[in-house]
């Protein structure tokens, strides 16, 4: 019964797997497209400073998401240790 | 033993409700609902609409489920002051365009109010009041268990109601033989009694 964890021990697991998961949203016409990336992969945190340069680049605004609901705040820079950004493409009058 | 492990693994990943297929309008409604309050998800769930206040001014909104002119504008006593209409410039799918309309009212007001568009009224045929506007909300928006299960009922009543003739002339018979029975009863009664 090695594989059963306690409570405790799983929820510990998950909380530090998710700590050091990061994703970015960006909104397109099939709902939204996520990228995920871990804070402790030098390589994927490089690959996703660089998507934020390019999307922000190209009209994109990045906003940090709350996860409950509440104002979040807006990202000027690339910030790792935001856990969902999300990408908002440029806005018009209708 | 490892396919248990397997099995359990998948569970705990959630590995099993990620392969749900979703439509791309129901993805982005899934990613508003996310990211609203308990609040805001209930109107939202109940009346097609979700307040939301403005960052700078504090003033309130009112974001309808809707493309066009679906933002209200409302003053002190929850009556329209405004309708504004602004969106993302790319065609988005209604979830993400309410959820882009949330975010900048909440952290970019002034400019998006700015490049907004503003109506005395709703549009008569592009509103949320408009049939299109329903017929997405409930195309789109999941409802509670209660709620399909009524509707189901709702519907397979009304598959069968053209044989509801059938029906009613059995109810007819039915009440026709038990009035007879009992009028049986009670002329035999009678006859006993005499």
């Amino acid at each position: 019964m090695s594989f059963m964890q306690s409570p405790q021990t799983f929820e510990k697991n998950r909380d530090r797997a998710a700590s050091t998961k990061r994703v970015h949203i960006v909104m397109d016409r099939f709902g939204d497209s996520r990228h995920e990336f871990d804070v402790t992969d030098a390589q994927a945190v490089a690959l996703a400073e660089e998507r934020f340069r390019q999307l922000t680049g190209a009209g994109f605004r990045a906003a940090a998401l709350s996860g409950d609901g509440s104002p979040g705040k807006m990202l000027g820079k690339f910030d790792k240790e935001v856990e969902q950004t999300l990408f908002i493409p440029h806005l018009q009058g209708g | 033993m490892p396919v248990v492990r397997r099995i359990l693994g998948a569970l705990r990943n959630g590995a099993l409700g990620s392969r749900r297929r979703t439509s791309p309008e129901q993805r982005g409604v899934e990613l508003l609902l996310a990211n609203l309050t308990p609040q805001q998800r209930r109107q939202y769930k109940r009346d097609r609409h979700f307040d939301v206040i403005g960052g700078q001014s504090g003033t309130r909104y009112r974001l309808w489920h809707c493309f066009q002119q679906n933002i209200e504008e409302l003053d002190g006593n929850g009556r329209r002051r405004w309708v504004w209409c602004f969106h993302p410039r790319e065609t988005l799918v209604l979830g993400d365009v309410l959820l882009a309309q949330k975010m900048a009212l909440e952290l970019f007001e002034r400019e998006a109010i700015r490049i907004a568009h503003g109506y005395s009224n709703f549009g008569a045929n592009a509103g949320p009041h408009s049939r299109i506007a329903r017929d997405d909300f409930e195309r789109t928006v999941r409802k509670s268990w209660y709620r399909r299960l009524a509707r189901r009922l709702r519907s397979s009543f009304r598959a069968i109601r053209p044989e509801a003739d059938f029906y009613r002339v059995t109810r007819v018979c039915i009440v026709a033989a038990a009035f007879s029975g009992l009028l049986t009863r009670v002329v035999q009664g009678s006859t006993i009694f005499h």
